[in-house]
């Protein structure tokens, strides 16, 4: 029996859904802002504290969370890229971490190469049109088509890397010899015979199915080279990540407090929810 | 570089890139709060000594819930994720996706229920383990200008109704969950 409906299950199992939570970002500002939302209304549903204790309370619960997530939107940008490039400087002195994040970061120059000629060509093929007087016929549409096949299939072999790397199961460091090479080459027939046989052969891609018809020659090389690229990027999203998680912490723990006791109390002043000290007096 | 060897910095960059939790983000953050926010808090010049205490063993106890809180819900729901996941072209990769997904939505429900009504909870037992409770909480005295000025007030004011339980410090005793 099917509880959970169909669209919700591909919504929820979808690559790019995992992808896009597993941003540090994205998840802490979605963390802040549900706090925003949850700490004042569980103030105000205290049943201990009498009303005006609670209004204050929640108010400043709730503007600590507005100045915690507007500064830390502001700052963690720039925070996020300081710290990725510190700790990356630090792993080049590893050379085998120097060989994955120069690796890396080549196969990113490649796709920001394509998506760069995709989106300038458009541009490009109009002032070539306008200066020469040549009328445009289809042969703009196909080159522009070129371009951007090539920009999909830069994206697209990420993902299918992943997912021939998923499906053999290579660990870090593994060395592409005769054995792994067979095993993996198994694991791979297997997966589509299930496939095929479930109806689902379209999932199969033209990389994986030319690797099944490749020399055992030339096997170790493409082996070689899906490990190398899957590793690559892998190693430089930690680092990325590790730079966000880091940045993140400096924001939020460390340099919103500090700040918020700065800008809290005239706030809730002008709010009229603090009365100045004259008044008491 | 060796420090860092030893605090095997590749490691935890591997196995970050190879599923970026979010509990591993939301965890260091509320340890981190749990120190730093109290002793921000202790030393605001504004808030009585009173008040600032209760502020700080508040925003402690928060950070301090919401630790094992994160843990746990995430792994809760996670236990869900084959619920979530259609039968399809690698059944492996559906599953982890499925369970990050699912992972951060226990994220979400542990920072928008869970903590704040653990806290609302616990707060009261906790007052009561350090020793202070809100009647506890010392009242300064009135000054004899300012008990005159409010004997000469009508009944009726708020002033007299409100300031002549609660004087000074009730605007900085306030009760409800604190940052």
């Amino acid at each position: 029996m099917k509880i959970v409906p169909t669209r919700v299950q591909n919504f929820v199992s979808s690559p790019k859904t995992a992808a896009f939570v597993e941003n540090t970002i994205i998840a802490v500002t979605t963390e802040t802002i549900l706090k925003m939302v949850g700490r004042p209304t569980f103030i105000l549903l205290d049943k201990n504290n009498d009303k005006k204790k609670k209004n204050y309370a929640a108010t400043k619960e709730f503007l600590y969370q507005t100045i915690c997530l507007g500064l830390y939107l502001t700052i963690v940008g720039p925070i996020k890229k300081a710290c990725g490039n510190l700790v990356s400087n630090l792993l080049h002195k590893n050379p085998n971490n120097a060989k994955m994040l120069d690796h890396l970061k080549n196969i990113e120059e490649e796709t920001g190469k394509a998506n760069k000629n995709y989106k300038n060509s458009g541009n490009l093929f109009k002032r070539i049109l306008s200066n020469s007087g040549i009328k445009k016929d289809d042969s703009i549409d196909v080159a522009r088509k070129t371009l951007k096949n090539i920009q999909k299939a830069t994206k697209e072999r990420a993902e299918d890397e992943a997912e021939i790397f998923d499906i053999c199961k290579f660990n870090y460091g593994t060395k592409v010899n005769d054995e792994t090479i067979a095993k993996a080459m198994n694991k791979m027939k297997e997966h589509k015979f299930k496939l095929e046989s479930n109806g689902q052969s379209k999932y199969l891609t033209e990389r994986f199915n030319k690797i099944l018809q490749e020399t055992p020659s030339n096997l170790k090389k493409t082996f070689g080279e899906i490990i190398s690229n899957v590793n690559s990027r892998k190693f430089g999203k930690g680092v990325h990540e590790f730079g966000a998680i880091f940045g993140s912490v400096a924001t939020l723990a460390i340099l919103a407090p500090e700040i918020s006791h700065y800008l809290i109390h005239p706030l809730m002043k002008a709010l009229k929810l603090e009365k100045p000290e004259e008044n008491i007096k | 570089m060796k420090f860092f060897d030893k605090f095997r910095l590749t490691n935890v960059c591997k196995k970050i890139g190879e599923l970026n939790n979010p509990v591993y983000t939301v965890v260091p953050i509320a340890i981190c709060k749990g120190i730093c926010r109290p002793i921000a808090t202790m030393k605001d010049k504004k808030q009585d000594p009173e008040s600032k205490k209760y502020a700080a063993l508040r925003e402690g106890l928060t950070e301090f819930i919401a630790i094992p809180s994160y843990i746990f819900m995430s792994r809760l729901t996670g236990k869900l994720a084959p619920a979530f996941s259609p039968e399809g072209k690698s059944i492996n990769k559906i599953l982890h996706s499925s369970k990050t997904t699912v992972g951060f939505f226990g994220v979400c429900i542990a920072a928008l229920v869970v903590i704040p009504g653990l806290c609302s909870l616990a707060m009261p037992y906790a007052l009561k383990l350090f020793g202070k409770d809100q009647k506890d909480i010392k009242q300064k005295p009135f000054d004899t200008e300012t008990l005159a000025k409010v004997k000469d007030l009508p009944k009726d004011s708020p002033y007299n109704q409100i300031y002549s339980t609660y004087p000074k410090t009730y605007t900085t005793t306030s009760g409800g969950m604190k940052i």
